[in-house]
């Protein structure tokens, strides 16, 4: 008796084995998403999945729900957010890029898609995947406590070139946007700065505002509440021009220290062989919700800012933060290839 | 508990090893901390540290083996099981592979009543669906055949 | 006090109340759901909350969180399955009591110490929350080290029958821990070019993978042999003077999860491996722990729950979230236009009294369901073996995809429980590779960061009085049982 069921119990076992043999020809390798073959006249005709390559609760999820909720208004069809955390973005990412070319699945991809091959982590880059929108846009902002001995950013400067090395600045890791940002103000100024990594921006305005640390260089929207409670004062933002969570703070070039702008961002973006029409029609989509009150509230109230590109120029911007990482991680012995 | 220590001892050490091993090409970058390879060392010299404490109280141990190894052979089908299912799950999606597993593994231990055979896969199926997919909005793989 | 007052008579509306009782009860699911955790709970229900108003939508979410807290620990006592980590270290004990016939004891203590640990938890957020706000700010990278250090150091009091074998498990997990990018330098390590392994292997599917698949393997060999495990549930209820035996732990307990929860970085699964160990320390009859003794459950529970109340300490007052879970609660108060920080209280007082309330009246709700509830949860023990084991194989798999909806998390969790049936089979202890896995990352980052702030200076570690008397304490900790137990003891 106990011999034949372990005969049946194998049986279903080479079966199931039979089954992954006949679809072994299928690369993809996780196929959870609901996407198809729609036809791309009545695009969309179903649900779209929009994968947010950060786990829920995060800054990133939090505006791609609140997007996704407006989206859906403006295509008719519901938007559901998959997270797919894991490598620096990379895990989720990557199967956007992978996923099938119909525009039914999209994926909000984050600064560090033109940055993870020079990091060493993945071999994704921007050129893997079709843009259709950029969104949100954050630019670094140098961050001290507000019983700091500097009030401005040259200040800041005077201060560090006096005490070389001394001044501990905290950043979200070692190689993310952040620290990028603090190495290449350190660069530009010609100082020397402790860089101390932390994991993610959150504990390193934590330490900031314990004292353990004299500064940070992350987006304004982490520092906001400390801001708001009269802690923390911020000196300069990376950015080409003011910033609207923080319109009185000054940008590096208006406080004398010419800087590129250093910022993260999230856009939309759909795997390369999307046809062009359903390009268009995400983009439009897309654009029009960012621009719904609902969301707008949701992003100042969170002190995220909002910068709308086309998917043409959302591809120039990503190949030119591509070419400069490049370069800075070249600079500055990152990663490891 | 002859075999176990001297089994989980020698894997401990050649665990501790390898990831010694690997850790040599790890690079000291030039910062004020102890670099990538201090800790994980640390913890392979611990392994292997465990490893042959583990080895010499297995060697030094004459009691009897009183654990019968024989039904172990039940627990590995189970595992194939298992891992088959876990295999098909990308290609047949989830639901499929799910009913056809538990039924796969009710008729393996012995269950043989109708009923039990049917409603048992088919509720689990349908419990999945509700709690994780419809309240919780989890998005279960549906496989790549059925796309 | 008339800000109190005003608090209970806010809350007293039937849509408050509909939706807080609502959120406790999806918590308890989400939390007894393995893969699902609290965080995942809160940061799902949040756009809901965006078109609630404030006390709506924040009790909402606190209730969900609160919940899910307390819903890990049903699956750990009953099936050996943590829902959620805070969970990881109810099963020491949790699981023996059900084997025993206890469950419904257990989980009675289990309900008990949550909504008392919870309760207490909420009343010191109330009483001296800003004063003890600054203290939570002075937990800098050599504090953190130094407490993760003392987490580490319990192994040597969950390790079970040998020491050695539980001292392995636990750098077996930190040696786990290490894999992914290298926390300060940012180096791939042990990743063998997998983009999946980067970012380090998810505990949780390790935890499931250990604790239930392997159970369930093990199981499905109990049905073949005849030596049938026959679970039998005990009518016998909680006995007052069991309880009053229990109530110096709980309190204890509490105290710990709170000061753990205020600590930026430390959580409730680090809190309950903690008040576990500490339930031991100061009991006099040792022997019972880790074979289901009653303490073994109550300690870690009252401090898991007790968490809650302490994360939102430095959340409410500084503005600072200590963990995912208050970050997701931060984002939703800024949505609703409440900035937290030390304004707050001032300017918008009734509203946080009212969420004080709203937060007490959870923990009274958790003991409610909880109560009203184990007969119906000690239901599942009437399952036969041969049907539940399947079911929960299934959970095991869908509870990891559904973490991150990543499919290499069931193959982790998978691999996790062959590797913890053999543990099983070898009488090697599995929570000690959880105490790793959870400590390892903290262990690392914060040892390195010290160094990376004095750069490069040692002193760090024995300069700063908070860092020197953790450290003794893990010291101490550490090797209490190689003096009172044999180190070479025989099988």
């Amino acid at each position: 008796m106990k011999k034949s069921m372990k005969c049946i119990g194998l049986f279903i076992v080479s079966v199931l084995m039979l089954a992954i043999a006949g679809c072994g020809n299928d690369k993809s390798e996780n196929a959870s998403d609901s996407a198809g073959s729609g036809d791309k006249t009545d695009f969309p005709s179903k649900a779209i999945t929009m994968i947010s390559p950060t786990s829920a609760g995060g800054g990133t999820d939090a505006t791609a729900r609140a997007l996704a909720a407006d989206v859906e208004k403006h295509l008719g069809q519901s938007i559901g957010v998959v997270n797919k955390p894991g490598g620096s973005g990379s895990v989720g990412m990557t199967e956007g890029a992978n996923a099938k070319p119909d525009g039914y699945t999209v994926t909000m991809v984050i600064a560090e898609l033109t940055m993870l091959e020079h990091m060493g982590v993945s071999t994704l880059n921007q050129d893997q995947m079709k843009a259709v929108a950029m969104i949100n846009l954050d630019p670094a902002a140098l961050t001290v406590p507000a019983d700091a001995p500097y009030d401005t950013l040259e200040e800041f400067i005077d201060y560090a070139k006096e005490h070389p090395g001394e001044l501990q600045v905290g950043n979200a890791g070692t190689g993310s946007i952040w620290h990028v940002a603090a190495e290449s103000l350190a660069k530009n100024a010609d100082i020397e700065l402790n860089h101390v990594p932390f994991e993610g921006a959150a504990p390193a305005v934590t330490a900031l505002v314990g004292g353990h640390v004299d500064a940070v260089t992350v987006s304004p929207a982490e520092v906001k509440t400390q801001l708001d409670a009269g802690n923390l004062k911020t000196l300069a933002i990376m950015s080409d021009k003011r910033s609207d969570i923080i319109p009185d703070v000054p940008t590096f070039t208006e406080a004398g220290l010419e800087s590129e702008t250093i910022a993260t961002w999230r856009g939309i973006t759909v795997p390369n062989d999307t046809p062009d029409e359903i390009v268009t029609i995400l983009q439009d989509a897309f654009l029009k919700a960012a621009d719904e009150e609902g969301f707008k509230k949701f992003m100042s109230s969170n002190g995220l800012g909002i910068e709308l590109k086309k998917a043409d120029e959302f591809n120039a911007f990503m190949d030119e933060n591509y070419d400069y990482y490049k370069e800075m991680f070249a600079e500055l012995g990152l990663g490891n290839k | 508990m002859k075999v176990p220590h001297i089994t989980s001892g020698i894997i401990s050490i050649c665990l501790g090893g390898l990831f010694y091993y690997l850790t040599l090409d790890f690079p000291k970058l030039n910062t004020a901390d102890t670099g990538a390879a201090f800790l994980p060392r640390i913890y392979c010299g611990l392994l292997i540290l465990f490893g042959i404490i583990l080895l010499i109280q297995g060697i030094r141990d004459h009691s009897k083996n009183e654990e019968s190894s024989q039904t172990v052979r039940y627990a590995l089908i189970s595992m194939v099981i298992v891992l088959a299912y876990i295999l098909v799950i990308p290609y047949i999606g989830f639901y499929v592979s799910t009913a056809l597993t538990i039924f796969s593994l009710l008729f393996f231990s012995k269950v043989r009543k109708a009923v039990t055979l049917v409603s048992v896969p088919l509720g689990a199926v349908l419990f999945v669906f509700l709690v994780f997919e419809k309240l919780l909005k989890v998005s279960i793989p549906m496989g790549s055949l059925f796309l | 006090m008339s800000l109190l007052m005003e608090g209970i008579v806010n809350i007293l509306h039937w849509d408050v109340l509909l939706f807080l009782t609502f959120g406790t009860l999806l918590g308890i699911i989400i939390g007894s759901l393995p893969g699902l955790t609290s965080t995942m709970g809160v940061a799902l229900m949040l756009p809901l909350t965006f078109g609630m108003d404030a006390v709506t939508g924040i009790l909402l979410l606190i209730g969900v969180y609160f919940g899910s807290v307390y819903g890990g620990s049903l699956t750990a006592i009953l099936i050996n399955t943590p829902g959620t980590p805070a969970s990881a270290a109810t099963v020491i004990d949790g699981y023996p009591l059900t084997q025993k016939g206890k469950a419904q004891k257990a989980l009675t203590v289990s309900t008990l110490s949550c909504a008392i640990g919870g309760l207490v938890s909420v009343i010191v957020l109330i009483l001296v929350a800003p004063q003890l706000a600054n203290f939570a700010l002075k937990f800098s990278a050599p504090e953190s080290f130094a407490l993760a250090l003392f987490g580490l150091s319990i192994v040597s009091s969950i390790a079970g029958d040998s020491l050695v074998k539980g001292l392995m498990a636990g750098t077996l997990g930190l040696l786990i821990a290490s894999i992914g990018l290298d926390p300060i330098g940012g180096f791939p390590r042990f990743t063998f070019g997998m983009s999946e392994l980067s970012s380090g292997i998810n505990f949780i599917p390790i935890m499931i993978g250990l604790f239930a698949a392997s159970e369930a393997f093990k199981s499905m060999e109990d049905i073949f042999t005849e030596n049938k495990v026959k679970v039998t549930i005990d009518k016998v209820k909680l006995k007052w003077l069991e309880f009053k035996g229990l109530i110096g732990t709980i309190l204890r307990s509490a105290g710990i999860g709170t000061f753990t929860g205020m600590v930026p970085g430390a959580g409730a699964d680090i809190a309950a491996f903690v008040a576990y160990n500490e339930a031991k320390r100061f009991a006099k009859n040792k022997e019972e722990f880790g074979k289901g003794d009653l303490r073994g459950v109550a300690a870690p529970e009252a401090a898991g729950n007790s968490v809650t109340g302490g994360a939102m300490i430095p959340l409410l007052t500084l503005g600072i979230p200590g963990d995912a879970v208050t970050a997701v609660l931060l984002g939703a108060l800024m949505v609703q236009g409440l900035q937290p920080g030390p304004m707050l209280f001032e300017s918008n007082g009734p509203i946080v009294y009212t969420l004080f309330v709203g937060m007490l009246l959870a923990n009274v709700l958790l003991l409610v369901f909880g109560l009203l509830g184990i007969r119906l949860f000690t239901k599942v023990l009437l399952i036969p073996q041969t049907i539940l084991t399947p079911l929960i194989l299934m959970l095991c798999v869908v509870g990891a995809y559904s973490l991150g909806n990543n499919y290499f998390d069931i193959v982790v969790m998978f691999i996790a429980g062959v590797v913890g049936y053999f543990f099983k089979r070898f009488k090697i202890p599995a929570s000690p590779v959880i105490l790793g896995l959870i400590l390892g990352p903290m262990l690392e980052s914060n040892f390195r960061r010290a160094l990376v702030m004095s750069q490069g200076d040692l002193s760090i570690f024995y300069t700063r009085p908070i860092t020197v008397v953790l450290l003794v304490i893990a010291v101490i900790t550490l090797f209490t049982p190689l003096f009172s137990k044999k180190l070479f003891k025989k099988s």
